[in-house]
């Protein structure tokens, strides 16, 4: 009985590489990378993981640390314990609560840009049905007991 | 035998007591006819899990905020007043759905507000708990002290409007044109702007967000759009207030014998 799927390579957690790691395959990194990831497959990033470098994958599961920017052809999934600091590039995109992200992202499942109504806000009634426009001076939500508060 | 009567007999102990009965074929005591028309008057229905005799179910709890003082409060139940623990002040805890046409008067209430489709707010305030927009809004003031949800069809001024949360219906396609500050933020319509938020930013999956958001969490439920410049860090929430030290029921006696000498 053979096995369809191309074996997942595993990237221990004691082992730490320095340098670009291509793969046709998918592979799990619970260890230590320095250096850009080229995968085809899919990337699992367990939560001993970090990666120092950019990564181009099919998708990807993070649960670990990135240094780097992340282009994803299809998914990008950021679990709770994440930490991403770059940008991101996918068609899918799932975040858990919990993580931290900073950098820029583009995800647009639908792939049509969305028209937004700039009408200011002075005017709702020339807001169309479902569109809201704004100008706003005051400060919106925030603390009840902030007499500025408008 | 006397002494062994129970003098107070209230709700739990008359239910336990029927619960007994029954267990015993004794039928309720507390609908003695109940047992002889059981027979064949109404066709057997299969048991629901939510009807079933003998589980209790607990009274929803809602938190009101207190549009005076900010104070949060865990109201259990039905209540109909509300005086305020941290500024004593009182309000009423009805759900009020406005009537269609022209609103402009005041209303404030620990409820929520729904503004239905047909209604124009033209002037006046408005001051809920929740407040559930649907119609237009020409004037009014509206200050929710918790959550504002605005849905298809609606139009809001920003200006006038204050919330905690905000909720963004689907297929609404918003853009306030200058930063809002919130706690937490669910999008199910489509949002271009600049949040800064001490909660979470929710995008369910017919949501859009584009634009900048600074937030202490992020959730994006696979299907939902983002094209933002994103800081997302847990320290952004506000730190968890200390809770404060309980003042002794009574005050502490001295003792009177003098310590002994050393």
């Amino acid at each position: 009985m053979s096995d369809q799927t191309p074996p997942k390579s595993i990237l221990s957690a004691e082992l730490e590489i320095t340098g670009t790691i291509k793969t046709s395959g998918s592979v799990q990194i619970d260890g230590r990378v320095e250096g850009e990831v080229i995968s085809q497959g899919d990337v699992i990033l367990g939560k001993s993981g970090s990666v120092k470098g950019n990564l181009n994958v099919n998708s990807i599961s993070v649960a670990g640390t990135i240094q780097g920017n992340i282009t994803a052809k299809d998914r990008i999934e950021l679990k709770s314990t994440a930490r991403l600091m770059g940008d991101i590039k996918a068609k899918r995109l799932a975040v858990e609560d919990g993580v931290t992200f900073i950098g820029k992202s583009e995800v647009n499942p639908t792939g049509q840009p969305i028209k937004f109504d700039d009408t200011p806000a002075k005017q709702p009634e020339a807001a169309q049905s479902g569109q809201q426009g704004g100008q706003s001076g005051g400060q919106q939500g925030g603390n009840p007991q902030d007499p500025d508060r408008k | 035998m006397a002494s062994k009567k129970t003098k107070v007999v209230d709700g739990f102990t008359a239910i336990r007591a029927a619960q007994e009965a029954a267990r015993h074929g004794r039928g309720d005591p507390l609908r003695p006819d109940a047992e002889n028309k059981t027979d064949t008057s109404r066709p057997e229905t299969p048991n629901k899990a939510g009807t079933r005799i003998g589980k209790s179910v607990m009274p929803s709890k809602r938190e009101i905020i207190c549009p005076q003082c900010g104070y949060v409060s865990e109201v259990t139940g039905k209540l109909q007043l509300f005086v305020c623990q941290g500024c004593r002040h009182r309000m009423k805890l009805d759900d009020v759905t406005l009537p269609e046409g022209e609103w402009s008067d005041e209303l404030e209430t620990g409820g929520n507000v729904t503004v239905p489709p047909g209604t124009v707010l033209k002037g006046g305030k408005i001051t809920a708990n929740d407040i559930h927009l649907h119609g237009k809004m020409d004037g009014t003031e509206l200050r929710a002290s918790r959550r504002v949800r605005v849905l298809n069809g609606s139009s809001i001024d920003w200006v006038r409007t204050t919330f905690r949360d905000l909720e963004i219906g689907e297929g609404l396609n918003i853009t306030p044109g200058k930063p809002l500050d919130a706690r937490h933020i669910e999008l199910h319509g489509a949002f271009c702007g600049n949040l800064r938020l001490t909660g979470t930013l929710t995008i369910h999956p017919t949501g859009d967000f584009s634009g900048q958001v600074r937030a202490a969490g992020l959730t994006v439920h696979e299907g939902g759009g983002l094209r933002a410049s994103l800081d997302i860090n847990p320290e952004h929430a506000p730190p968890p207030q200390p809770p404060t030290p309980k003042s002794p029921s009574r005050p502490l006696r001295k003792s009177l014998t003098p310590p002994p000498k050393p």
